[in-house]
């Protein structure tokens, strides 16, 4: 019968130091049903002994697996740590035959240090892709944006999960928007600072800009207004005419999501936004950042694909107009 | 903390930001710490269920409700807090976290949290609100302006900000220094036994006033680099180090200072496209300098961070092992403390007087442990000229 263990032992076998060890061994903690196809695996402290993955001692090293045959494979290796959890990333080594666990797994590490070494190098980057989800009018972003981070938490939306040690974050942006006038529909809307502000910070800070036709959006850039009146700057940055039209301002809601299959990493950003003149708008937009570890475009178009289906059910779903209905006159009449 | 008047605000950003001027935005609800809290002036730290109602002001009025726990958590469900708050809109959460100062109330909004604790920035100070509520109405105001004020530097993150820009101010201390043996020796303290140790006493209350930095408490880093002196002209003088990245894009950090110090001129560059083989080449136009390659070497580092309650200042408590690539067995196990960044809607301060709290408190830290050392500004750069003058030489030190 085959069975899967974490492997805790002296912090050196991951580190290269395994030739200042007297004498190494580890321990063999074993797990329950784990997956462990997954690219990623996140063990909580309770699995992890008594101490956790902090230990004075010994930290958890790696993921095995032991076939009925007696074939020992390190499926995965320690990647990241928190005080209650540690992160392990899939590695497929197979433990030759007759060798000592803890020289396999110094071994493994001898490999694989580089990746494992710290949180941000084992990231491909290969172009950003968003989707976008209207929100119905009756459904508050804030609201969505509460709703789908319980439904990650809860693991609902496996494999996609919240993203390890990167909080949800909350934002609020002056949206400033021109109308684009080489036509009648489309207009560019700024999100940042206040144009006409004089802090050099704010000038400084890069801001997004978002061409969209309707509710649609066609295009985005990040910009700078430096010492660039924005009309001037958004002229340069598009290539097209463009006048003022009005100012409002925009809530987003930021939050990061990882699928454990792939190690695709996105950023769902639940988002509002007011003008005076116009009723709100809302949206979700679905963004493919980059993945932990070797990208696949396919698998990533199709993970993007399905936490877009996925976000979309939720907002569509039967929760959602129940929420509706429950909303109070008075919130309705305060967003519109 | 226990017994202080304290305040929550009820809301979504759409009713903060949406509401009419003078018009209301938010619930308030008069509360008591049920566990303890990590207070300072710039942050507040608080259990997700560490608060409990006494009594929500509806209309400038104080109205009873039921004396249950409250959760700040920004993203949990309602659940009973609907209940204890009625009117609570959907998505609303505990957006602000008002405190009684003597003569007013400082406002903190709610930040980050780690799914346990909630971090609240402090914004600024607003009028007392007193538990008649009579000011219920200006505290709502006074709490947006400064909402408004400082939310688009919280929204781009500007408020995680340097002290002095392209700088690095830190104090090393070194526990073992070898420039060559006849085989391999094994540092005289255990860097991951210390890096607990530190994050244990940071926990533990051992430096008042400070956290291990939120949602940014520890780190593991294992790298190699590859180091070129700067010999000329005296203003470049330092030296690159050029860090493979897993993407084959290399990160390169060039240190510019004329002899050991505490600060230093620092630069760090990611993800350029520059293979080995041109290494050289890069140094040299960067440095625009005369050049000596030295000895590369693999870096082990543990990081402990902690962050001031009272000023948003935040140090790495770095403990490492560096090994040249070359065979001269030669080892260097070092601690740095080094400052990182500010969290806070304020402008750095106090950065020097934190600066010696966290070195005092890791020298504390590196005693209780018997691990011995020596403070010095001894560089890696110095530590591999060394290693480079032994070898030549034909021995060890």
């Amino acid at each position: 019968m085959s069975s899967t263990s974490v492997l805790i032992g002296p912090w050196e076998l991951r580190h290269q130091e395994a030739a200042s060890l007297q004498q190494a061994h580890v321990s063999w903690l074993p797990l329950g049903a784990v997956d462990t196809r997954l690219r990623t695996i996140v063990i909580p402290a309770a699995l992890l002994g008594a101490t956790g993955p902090l230990d004075a001692q010994r930290m958890p090293l790696a993921i095995a697996q032991r076939a009925a045959s007696g074939r020992i494979t390190l499926s995965h290796l320690l990647h990241v740590l928190d005080h209650d959890r540690a992160m392990f990333f899939a590695v497929d080594h197979r433990v030759p035959e007759g060798m000592p666990i803890e020289v396999a797994i110094a071994q493994a590490f001898d490999v694989w240090y580089l990746p494992l070494s710290n949180n941000e190098c084992f990231y491909t980057y290969a172009g950003v892709q968003h989707r976008h989800v209207p929100l119905p009018e009756y459904i508050r972003a804030s609201a969505a944006a509460q709703r789908f981070a319980q439904e990650l938490g809860a693991g609902d939306t496996a494999p996609f999960l919240p993203r390890f040690r990167v909080p949800i974050r909350r934002s609020f942006d002056v949206a400033t928007q021109f109308a684009l006038t080489d036509t009648d529909q489309e207009t560019a809307t700024l999100y940042g600072p206040q144009t006409e502000t004089s802090d050099p910070s704010e000038r400084a800070r890069p801001c997004q800009l978002v061409v969209a036709r309707g509710r649609t959006v066609s295009a985005q850039h990040t910009v700078t207004l430096g010492d660039q009146e924005a009309a001037q700057l958004i002229g340069r940055t598009l290539g097209r005419p463009c006048a003022p039209k009005r100012v409002g301002w925009r809530t987003t809601i930021d939050v990061p999501v990882e699928s454990a299959a792939s190690g695709a990493v996105f950023l769902v950003t639940f988002e509002h936004r007011a003008f005076p003149d116009g009723a709100p708008e809302g949206r979700v937009t679905i963004t493919f950042e980059k993945t932990r570890g070797p990208y696949d475009a396919a698998v990533a178009g199709s993970d993007l694909d399905r936490l877009t289906q996925s976000v979309a059910r939720m907002v569509a779903g039967p929760q959602a107009k129940r929420q509706a209905q429950d909303l109070p006159e008075c919130n309705i009449g305060a967003t519109a | 903390m226990f017994g202080m008047t304290m305040w929550l605000i009820y809301t979504t950003p759409e009713d903060l930001f949406g509401a009419a001027q003078d018009g209301p935005w938010g619930t308030i609800v008069n509360v008591q710490a049920t566990r303890p809290l990590s207070m300072g002036r710039n942050a507040v730290v608080a259990p997700n269920d560490g608060f409990a109602a006494n009594f929500v002001v509806r209309d400038g009025v104080r109205c009873a409700c039921p004396q249950v726990p409250l959760s700040v958590d920004p993203f949990a469900a309602a659940g009973r807090l609907g209940q204890v708050l009625g009117d609570l809109a959907p998505g609303a959460s505990a957006l602000f976290l008002l405190v009684a100062t003597g003569t007013g109330t400082r406002v903190f909004q709610s930040y980050e949290t780690d799914g346990k604790t909630t971090y609240f920035l402090a914004l600024g100070d607003i009028s007392k609100l007193d538990e008649d509520c009579a000011g219920a109405r200006s505290c709502l105001q006074d709490t947006r302006d400064l909402a408004l004020q400082h939310g688009p530097k919280i929204n781009s993150r500007r408020i995680r900000q340097k002290w002095k820009a392209d700088c690095e101010l830190e104090r090393k201390y070194t526990f073992a220094h070898v420039l060559g043996a006849d085989g391999w020796s094994a540092p005289p303290v255990s860097i991951w036994s210390l890096s607990r140790a530190l994050h244990d006493a940071a926990l533990s209350g051992d430096l008042p006033g400070w956290i291990p930095e939120f949602n940014d408490e520890f780190h593991l880093w294992h790298y190699d680099s590859e180091i070129f002196e700067v010999t000329e002209p005296p203003a470049a003088q330092g030296y690159l180090a050029f860090i493979p990245q897993t993407d084959g894009n290399t990160t390169l950090k060039y240190k510019r200072f004329q002899q050991d110090a505490e600060l230093r001129y620092e630069s760090i560059a990611h993800h350029l496209p520059v293979p080995p083989d041109q290494y050289e080449q890069k140094a040299r136009q960067v440095s625009g300098g005369t050049l000596r390659r030295l000895p590369g070497f693999r870096r082990t580092r543990f990081d402990v961070d902690v962050e001031s309650l009272d000023t948003g200042n935040a140090f790495a408590i770095v403990v490492d092992i560096s090994r040249p690539f070359d065979d001269s067995n030669a080892l260097m196990s070092q601690s740095e403390v080094e400052y990182i960044r500010t969290r806070s809607v304020s402008d750095p301060t106090d950065v020097m007087k934190d600066f010696e709290t966290v070195c005092a408190f890791a020298e504390r830290v590196f005693r209780s442990c018997g691990a011995e050392y020596v403070q010095t500004p001894y560089s890696k750069l110095s530590f591999l000229r060394d290693v480079s003058q032994a070898s030549a030489a034909g021995g060890a030190a």
